[in-house]
This record gives C-alpha cells, sequence and structure tokens, in this order.
C-alpha cells in the first residue's frame, strides 16, 4: 500500500511532535514493503501538493496534533482547500496525538474525526489516538525518540492490518483515566516534580519569569 | 458580566445583527468585534506562551486586542460560520489562540488533568451558526472546551434558533 501522510501541525517539522511521530510509525510501516510519504501543513508551500496527492491517492492518513478538543485551525483551513472524491472507496485514517496523558481526553477529537471523512465521500479507516506527547519538542532528539518509539510497532500493525482496530488502539492508548491512587500521588509528588522540570526547561530556553505571570491586568 | 461577541462571519446580515443588539443588550458594556478584517494567524503551536514569555503571544497580530476583551469580559458569544458540521477555521483560530489564559502548570479537576488558569477568569463561552453542523457534537465539543477552560458552555444555538441564547445568557 501507498500510504500519503498529512501532518496537520503548524509547528515546525523539525520541531513538530507529530512529525516525530510519524517518522517512527512509517518505520515500522515500511518494514513489510510499504511505501509512505510525508506533506506537513507547517510548510504552507506543501499544500498545493498535498491536495495534489489527495485527489491521486485512496489511502490518506492525516496525523493531528489534538488542539483544544478537536483539530487545530490550519488544518480546517486545509480542508477547505479540498473537494469531496467523486467515487467513494479513498479510505481517511488518522493519527490523533495531545499534550494530556489519558486517552478520555482525546476522544472528543476522535468522535469529530469519525464524521470528517463522509464529508469528503470518504470511508472512515480508523483513529490511533494517544496522549502524553508534550515533551519531545522539548527534550533532546535521543530521549524524544524514545518517547515515541512505541508508534513503530503501530506502523508495522497498521501495515498488516491496513486499519486501525479499537481493541489494538485502547490498549495504546490506555490509560483512559488515572486511578484515584495514581492522582494522589501526582498532588503529594509528581506535580512538584513536574513544576520543576517546566521551570527548567523555561530558564534553559532564557526564561526569567514565573511560568504563571500575568502579564495583563484583568479588570 | 459583560458579552463579548466575536463575529467572524465574511457576511453579516439583518437577522444577525438583529441577535447581536439584543446579546448586547443583556448586559452593560458588552460589545461585538468582527474579526473578517482583522489579521489573525493561527496558532503556530510553539508553546512559548507557556514555557518561555509566560502568558504571551510571539504572534505579533491582531489576535492582542480580543486576548485582552476576553480577559475583560466574562462572557464569549461566537457567531460563525460552520464548515464539514464544525466551526469555520477562522473561529477555531480564535478558540484555539486562548491559550496563554492557561498556564503550563497541571493539576486534577474532577478526576482529570488539566492546565492551571492563569488569571481570575472563567470565560463562558457560546456558539450560533450558520449553515450546517453537527448539532450535538458542537455542543458536547464546547462542554469540553470550556471544561479545559474550568468554565461552563452558554450553549450551541442555530441562527434561526439564536434567540434561544437570550435566556441562557
Ligand atoms: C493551541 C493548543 C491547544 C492544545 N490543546 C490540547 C488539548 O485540548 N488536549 C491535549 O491533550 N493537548 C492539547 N495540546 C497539546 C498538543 O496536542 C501536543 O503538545 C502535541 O504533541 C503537539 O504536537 P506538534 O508538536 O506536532 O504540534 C494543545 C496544544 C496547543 C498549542
Amino acid at each position: 500500500m501507498h500510504l500519503v501522510i498529512i501532518n496537520a501541525s503548524p509547528r515546525v517539522e523539525s520541531k513538530s511532535n507529530t512529525a516525530r511521530i510519524i517518522s517512527t510509525f512509517v518505520k515500522g510501516f515500511e518494514k513489510s514493503g510499504n511505501t509512505a510519504e510525508i506533506w506537513h501543513l507547517s510548510d504552507k508551500k506543501q499544500w498545493f501538493k498535498a491536495k495534489e496527492l489527495y485527489e491521486k491517492n485512496c489511502n490518506i492518513l492525516f496525523a493531528i496534533p489534538l488542539y483544544v478538543e478537536c483539530v487545530p485551525g490550519i488544518m480546517l483551513e486545509f480542508l477547505e482547500t479540498l473537494q469531496p472524491k467523486k467515487e467513494f472507496g479513498t479510505k481517511m485514517s488518522f493519527i490523533l496525538q495531545g499534550g494530556f496523558a489519558e486517552a478520555s481526553q482525546l476522544r472528543c477529537g476522535e468522535e469529530y474525526l469519525e464524521i470528517l471523512p463522509s464529508y469528503f465521500n470518504c470511508e472512515y479507516n480508523g483513529t490511533l489516538i494517544k496522549g502524553d506527547n508534550f515533551a519531545p519538542a522539548w527534550l533532546p532528539d535521543k530521549i524524544a525518540n524514545k518517547f515515541v518509539s512505541n508508534y513503530e510497532q503501530m506502523g508495522r500493525i497498521f501495515a498488516v492490518k491496513g486499519t486501525f482496530s479499537k481493541e489494538e488502539v485502547n490498549k495504546f492508548a490506555a490509560p483512559e483515566y488515572f486511578s484515584e491512587k495514581e492522582i494522589r500521588k501526582h498532588k503529594r509528588i509528581g506535580g512538584k516534580i513536574q513544576k520543576l522540570i517546566f521551570r527548567y526547561i523555561s530558564r534553559k530556553n532564557g526564561c526569567r519569569k514565573p511560568l504563571d505571570d500575568k502579564p495583563y491586568s484583568v479588570e | 458580566m459583560s458579552i463579548l461577541v466575536l463575529n467572524t462571519l465574511s457576511e453579516s446580515n439583518d437577522e444577525v445583527l438583529d441577535l447581536q443588539n439584543q446579546i448586547c443588550m443583556q448586559s452593560e458594556g458588552s460589545e461585538v468585534v468582527y474579526t473578517k478584517e482583522m489579521k489573525i494567524s493561527h496558532c503556530i503551536g510553539c508553546n512559548y506562551c507557556w514555557l518561555k514569555t509566560p502568558g504571551i503571544c510571539t504572534i505579533k497580530d491582531d489576535y492582542e486586542i480580543i486576548f485582552k476583551k476576553i480577559l475583560k469580559h466574562g462572557k464569549i458569544v461566537f457567531i460563525t460560520d460552520t464548515k464539514f458540521g464544525f466551526v469555520s477555521y477562522q473561529t477555531k483560530n480564535l478558540i484555539d489562540r486562548i491559550l496563554p489564559i492557561a498556564t503550563m502548570y497541571l493539576h486534577f479537576v474532577d478526576g482529570q488533568m488539566r492546565h492551571v488558569p492563569r488569571y481570575d477568569v472563567r470565560p463562558q463561552m457560546g456558539i450560533i451558526y450558520t449553515g450546517k453542523a453537527e448539532h450535538a457534537y458542537l455542543e458536547k465539543w464546547l462542554d469540553r472546551v470550556t471544561l479545559n477552560f474550568e468554565s461552563t458552555s452558554i450553549g450551541v444555538f442555530a441562527l434561526e434558533e439564536g434567540r434561544g441564547i437570550l435566556s441562557c445568557i
């Protein structure tokens, strides 16, 4: 199968978590002789090509960072350049990833993706969801790659099955919610460690303000 | 609490104008902003508003005007066109770029992870749309969006039933 992958993140490719996830996924996907090509919506010059390939191919995968519970504005803008397919039969698959860790956080976005292909006369072919993907962009390459390494296996499975099955996806995206015990632990120590990490990252990037600074006044 | 009406339509007919007036009459100090002629980019996902310049967006365009108004009014009503059953990209961009209203810090609210709000404001949000929408989905989505900002939804209304919002506001 030849797969056209469109990275719907507005973030520059070198920083995009979605881009990193796609590369890892494709490694697994191409193991069995499949081919894939990747286009990035963050680069406006690639829109025309991405549109053309959507028109000519019947296996399209949108890889999407969750933006306020749904797809990013830039993806909606790109979709406005596409026409519904004249003939039914194109499969639209999705990878949806977000920052919050629980799978439940991605369900609202997933629900929209289940509807979306019908607007393009395409067939919905499943969504691979997973959270806890905020960090890679802020980590050194080696650690960042490790962070997303399990997507390779999902690429391999997608190559064999040709679709994302709910069962497999749910296992991959777990936990749906954190247990009360885990939440208590976060309150006790996890939250404090996270704060320290965020502060460290921001300092390293030249930030001298507290992360909860209030630059605008509220009346 | 005053109301901020954010109108992203490319054209507003009398029905829209009339409804906007009625919404603004609900509360003193309310106002309408038409974004059509404004320069507003999509969010570029740099995360600088969380980790580098806390609370400040790196993109220098007209969104700052809107952001300040969001902090000022307690309620926001989006008047939007629909595409693919969802709000237009112009409206989604306005919502994506609200992000500096939250901090990077995380905490749990009702068993789910949320970002700790930066300010003591929790803007309620409502949507009035033209065209065809996945109505039930939009309602669910707006509930989730407002949950993220620790506020509540005012509701989603088709323009023809737009007056319904007046009793919810
Ligand atoms: C404007 C904006 C909104 C976001 N909204 C959500 C959200 O609702 N839920 C979530 O889990 N993550 C959310 N995130 C986090 C991103 O989905 C996450 O960081 C993702 O890995 C970014 O991928 P990218 O680097 O390819 O853009 C949001 C990020 C941004 C910039």
